[in-house]
């Protein structure tokens, strides 16, 4: 119906993702606050571009491959920004670093401290196969590469996840 | 899976990652991502809904890409250059097949007096151009004998009438003689 031209039919076909497609971009970029932002821009682009989706396919899987898309030029955005700030504060006296004040403050969960130790490829891999539980050929198809490549940094990122439960969040490990 | 069944290190490693990303799940089923407010899903739909969609392939105009246009210009100006380096090869061929050799035959056109040029050019009784004998060959040849033959050179093409014309250098009167193929005479104009 939305296809026809009737815009009103949108939020009924999104609204059964709207805690899926949160809690993808919260994991994605770690970070409430962007992960609102990307969630928003991901539904967005999915109406103006909703003639393109291929209805053979899961309008859910084609929903996360958005949000994957946007959480990734959220991040490489987030990391020029942080390249700029520590450049800046080079040139600031010692001890008034606003980005390490920042990231002291930062609340970071469990989960997040173990997500961290992951590579970007590896922690989306992580999230879209093992979190939500696609299989190998959609992941590969929401991250636009190989089937090889999600089997390859899957594998790496079930080994660092296993060290970092050991290591940074023992307590995981112990079930508490 | 045939090794794993047999080897009790990787059974033991695959258990231990199987733990890990179990407990890595709870822990994420247990970690609220955050919810949306209602305001802010109502305020979210309505400027999804208030935004102009791509109607994708059903779209009455498509822009093109840049390198369509690109190739557009390209294929323009190419075009030009052409045509004005082929310019005089083009016109050439396009005069040859409306005239039929008209440049060679200017060019093989005698430089006559003034007198001559202006004077109109003999034809026969159906309008056709004859040859000209020049005053100046007359007078040249006089006494010479004929100085016309009556069966064409080899190599030329017959001939079935001939005019002679003379032009008074006084009064501009032109007389031309017309003979037929056994050089008998057939009529004058003036």
């Amino acid at each position: 119906m939305v296809l026809a031209g009737r815009s009103e039919a949108f939020e009924p076909l999104v609204t059964p993702y709207r805690g899926s497609l949160l809690a993808l971009a919260f994991r994605l970029t770690g970070n409430r606050e962007d992960a609102k932002e990307v969630a928003q821009e991901a539904l967005l682009r999915a109406f103006r571009h909703l003639a393109r989706y291929d209805t053979s396919r899961s309008f859910r899987n084609w929903l996360f491959q958005i949000a994957a898309n946007q959480a990734r030029d959220r991040l490489q955005k987030r990391r020029r920004e942080a390249d700029m700030a520590a450049a800046a504060s080079r040139e600031l006296p010692p001890g008034e670093d606003p980005e390490a004040g920042r990231r002291a403050r930062e609340f970071r969960s469990d989960l997040e401290r173990c997500l961290s130790v992951l590579g970007q490829r590896e922690r989306e891999v992580f999230i879209l196969r093992d979190l939500e539980e696609l299989d190998i050929k959609e992941t590969a198809r929401t991250l636009g590469c190989s089937t090889i490549s999600v089997r390859v940094n899957l594998s790496s990122a079930r080994r660092k996840l296993r060290d970092a439960v050991r290591t940074i969040c023992p307590h995981l490990e112990e079930g508490r | 899976m045939a090794h794993v069944g047999s080897c009790a290190d990787c059974r033991a490693e695959l258990e231990e990652l199987r733990d890990a990303i179990l407990r890595v799940k709870a822990a994420a089923r247990e970690e609220s991502a955050g919810e949306w407010r209602d305001a802010e899903w109502k305020a979210l739909m309505a400027r999804a809904a208030g935004q102009k969609a791509d109607r994708g392939r059903s779209a009455p105009f498509k822009p093109r890409p840049r390198w369509a246009l690109a190739s557009g210009v390209i294929a323009v100006v190419l075009l030009a250059v052409l045509g004005v380096l082929f310019r005089e090869s083009i016109f050439k061929f396009r005069g040859a097949r409306l005239g039929q050799g008209t440049e060679a035959a200017k060019k093989e056109e005698p430089k006559g007096r003034p007198e001559q040029q202006l004077a109109p050019k003999p034809v026969d009784k159906k309008g056709k151009g004859v040859p000209v004998i020049q005053p100046e060959y007359l007078a040249k040849n006089a006494g010479k004998g004929a100085p016309l033959r009556k069966t064409p050179a080899k190599g030329t093409a017959r001939q079935d009438v001939l005019s002679v014309t003379m032009v008074s250098k006084e009064s501009g009167l032109q007389v031309v003689w017309f003979f037929n193929r056994n050089f008998e005479w057939k009529g004058d104009q003036k």
